[in-house]
């Protein structure tokens, strides 16, 4: 099962839209569910996130417009609980420490958060910790420049391949993370 | 005080013991009787109308012959008295089954009735000679000549029932039509167990039509689908390998991409790649075709319950979960998630969860189905696979492996039939690997029907277009007149024909006609499925009287929804005629 992890778009107010290169990737008919850590900040983004697929779970981020997004979501992925916050209610900003309490909060196998607009994946405690990153390469209140990067899970069942998308230098990268469930 | 007798050793012991006849089996055979028939049915009251004529006519012929010496004597109504009782006794008899005759439910099968009966004889028997009871009924000793006589004399009675019992024998035919079919199963058997079949007498055999529920049609198809060998002693081997084989298809065939690319790291191949060398594009590619035929495999045979039950033999891959193999249903559906929302609330400031627990499921196409598909299309519980899931893996297989030829929608409705014929197959052993062998016959299959489903041979010779000319052309030589019509009509072949020749005539009637169809279309398999152009042309002809007296649009009407209930074994032997008179 193929799961999108993006965010952080800020379209329109801090990018225009999302690079020329990720457009060409995301087509319709491949991807079956998107999570979205948030600050789209539109209903046309939504709108184009569910062109590419109908199962589009969204969590509130600090400059989305429409304020009836909630702040947290747990969806089931074959055996992963995976826990979805957009990580501006976390204080310091992409602190480990205090993610690894919200997951607890949670009780989830995944989290996701963004906010930060750097990617990381990494695992602590047979737990993942997963930050897409900013999908269109908006700045950040504390890093004016960042690389446009979003995810794709693939799934199944017990184990977890991360596909990480990056655009460095006009050209998009690919990496390839293997992780598995104990 | 001897019609009292007559009453009580009648009434008595004789009719108690007739209910007591042991059960007929041949009962379950029949159909079951109206509740709204009546108890005393019109046979009923024949049948005793005419006991009691032969009766009081027999009794009436006795006392006249003994009348006839002029006097009245306790002689003349011994006589009478005797034979009455003595028609009673075989009545009585002849009683025990309305339509059996006596020799076949077995003259003494029912003990209760010997005894009465012999109780009876005994008592009358006394009646007449022992003095006491002689006084008592007026009776007379009569001589044991006399005895004899009237012991010859009644079984009159018992001849008249037996002779109606001839003539009222309804069922024979049905009788005659199993012994038949009996016969059929015997033949077939013998020829299936020798060592060498003969290929020739199959075919003559099974032109015939071979028995259903019996594994004998499964065997005769894989054997004139030219599956199986016919050295018998060489089956268990090449089935073997057959069966094995298969099994690496389906590895080769269904197994996801991701899991390839963790051998080399040089180019990582991602989902959404789209460079046609990737494995994620063909998964992706292979995805389109797949939502056909899982499409059409759902609805195979829909007025069938059994492609949507489970199979007892799902793939043991998806079954025990190995890594990378996945039903393949679960390729094209997607479902969405289930989620908890979790949000905390401003007002009171606790944490609020939400979960929708239903997942709603949805084709990939973008259509939203609810509850309503949910309803549709049950999902077996997991663990389980249902037989059209089982279709859908051959089929998905077979494009794979012919990816010239790929899918063509119509496909599924010439492997339901074959599928449904090994996969009811009474044998465990063939029943088990249903699915391969299927596999091989289905291929076997196609390489005759290939040009029909190929856009390229479209308007060559062997191609589609080419068939229906060939089946017009033999019209015009069977049935020039409807030829004629049709012409007039501007009834071109491609209206109706098109599905009788590129599905072999399994859409036009139901599942059991088709079956029997196919043994004569399977038998006759080295003429490139001509039969089937003689079958049209047959089921044209039967309809000739409507189709001549029918307007275009009724004439259309009923070609292209021919009628399922016609005979079919009218228009097998329409079919053989002609082929017999007229060469293609």
């Amino acid at each position: 099962m193929l799961v999108l992890v993006l965010g952080d778009l800020h379209i329109p107010y801090r990018v225009s839209g999302l690079p020329h290169e990720f457009r060409k990737l995301l087509t319709p008919g491949r991807i079956q569910h998107i999570l979205c850590t948030g600050n789209l900040c539109t209903k046309e983004t939504v709108d184009y996130l569910k062109t590419l697929t109908a199962d589009v779970h969204i969590v509130r981020g600090d400059f989305d417009d429409n304020p009836n997004f909630v702040d947290q979501k747990v969806v089931t992925v074959g055996q992963f609980r995976i826990g979805l916050c957009h990580g501006h209610q976390i204080v310091p900003w992409g602190d480990i420490e205090s993610l690894r309490m919200l997951q607890r909060q949670m009780d989830v196998d995944i989290l996701i958060t963004g906010h930060t607009h750097k990617f990381e994946a990494f695992e602590r405690d047979n737990k993942f910790f997963i930050n897409p990153g900013s999908a269109t390469g908006a700045y950040n209140a504390l890093n004016s420049s960042t690389t446009p990067s979003f995810v794709l899970m693939d799934i199944q069942q017990a184990s977890l391949t991360l596909y990480v998308y990056q655009l460095i230098n006009e050209k998009f990268t690919v990496e390839r993370l293997e992780y598995r469930k104990a | 005080m001897q019609i009292l007798w007559i009453n009580i050793i009648m009434d008595g012991p004789p009719a108690q013991s007739l209910g007591v006849e042991p059960v007929d089996h041949d009962v379950l055979r029949k159909p079951p009787r109206k509740v709204t028939d009546a108890m005393i049915s019109k046979r009923l009251i024949i049948n005793m109308v005419t006991s009691a004529t032969v009766i009081v006519i027999g009794t009436l012929c006795v006392f006249y012959a003994e009348m006839r010496d002029g006097k009245v004597t306790p002689r003349d109504t011994t006589m009478t008295f005797t034979c009455f009782v003595f028609f009673d006794m075989f009545n009585a008899l002849s009683c025990r089954s309305q339509t059996k005759f006596i020799f076949e439910i077995g003259l003494f099968s029912n003990r209760f009735f010997l005894v009465a009966v012999f109780l009876s004889i005994v008592g009358q028997l006394a009646v007449i000679y022992f003095p006491p009871l002689q006084y008592v009924f007026q009776t007379e000793a009569i001589s044991l000549t006399d005895l004899f006589f009237c012991f010859a004399y009644c079984p009159i009675i018992l001849f008249v029932f037996e002779t109606k019992k001839i003539f009222e024998r309804p069922n024979e035919y049905r009788i005659t039509r199993m012994a038949l079919y009996q016969k059929t199963i015997e033949e077939f058997s013998k020829l299936l167990q020798s060592d060498t079949i003969d290929l020739k007498k199959l075919k003559t055999l099974a032109f015939n039509g071979c028995p259903a529920n019996s594994g004998i049609r499964s065997l005769t198809w894989k054997i004139l689908l030219n599956y199986l060998v016919l050295d018998r002693t060489k089956w268990t081997l090449h089935l073997s390998k057959q069966r094995e084989l298969y099994r690496g298809y389906i590895r080769e065939t269904i197994i996801k991409p991701g899991l390839q690319s963790s051998c080399q790291s040089a180019v990582v191949d991602h989902p959404l790649n789209c460079a046609p060398n990737s494995s994620w594009a063909a998964y992706f590619k292979e995805n389109e075709v797949l939502l056909q035929i899982d499409k059409d495999c759902r609805r195979l045979c829909p007025d069938l319950s059994f492609f949507q039950c489970k199979t007892e033999y799902p793939c043991a891959e998806i079954m025990n979960q190995e890594a990378g193999f996945e039903s393949l249903r679960k390729r094209i559906v997607s479902s969405s998630l289930k989620v908890e929302s979790r949000s905390q609330s401003r007002l009171t400031g606790r944490l609020e969860i939400q979960s929708n627990s239903k997942p709603s499921h949805q084709n990939n196409n973008g259509a939203l189905n609810s509850a309503s598909d949910d309803n549709e299309y049950e999902v077996l519980a997991a663990g389980c696979e249902a037989h059209w899931e089982v279709v859908e893996r051959i089929l998905f297989v077979y494009s794979k492996l012919n990816s010239g030829q790929s899918y063509v929608q119509g496909m599924n409705e010439i492997i339901g039939p074959i599928y449904y014929t090994f996969a009811t197959d009474p044998n465990v052993e063939w029943k088990e690997h249903a699915e391969a062998d299927t596999f091989y016959c289905f291929t076997s299959l196609m390489t005759h029907l290939r040009e029909n489903f190929m856009k390229i041979y479209d308007n060559s010779e062997f191609g589609i277009l080419g068939r229906m000319q060939k089946f017009l052309n033999l019209l015009k030589k069977t049935d020039k007149e409807v030829y004629d019509l049709f012409d007039k009509q501007n009834l071109k072949p491609e209206f109706y024909s098109f599905r009788w020749l590129t599905l072999l005539l399994s859409q036009e009637f139901h599942l059991p006609d088709v079956l029997r169809l196919w043994d004569s279309l399977f038998a006759d398999q080295d003429q490139n499925f001509q039969f089937l152009l003689y079958l049209c042309c047959a089921m044209v002809t039967l309809q000739r009287d409507q189709l001549l007296n029918g307007s275009q649009a009724q004439n259309i009407r009923l070609l292209q929804n021919y009628p399922p209930d016609a005979d079919v074994h009218k228009i097998l032997q329409k079919a053989t005629e002609l082929k017999r008179i007229h060469h293609l």
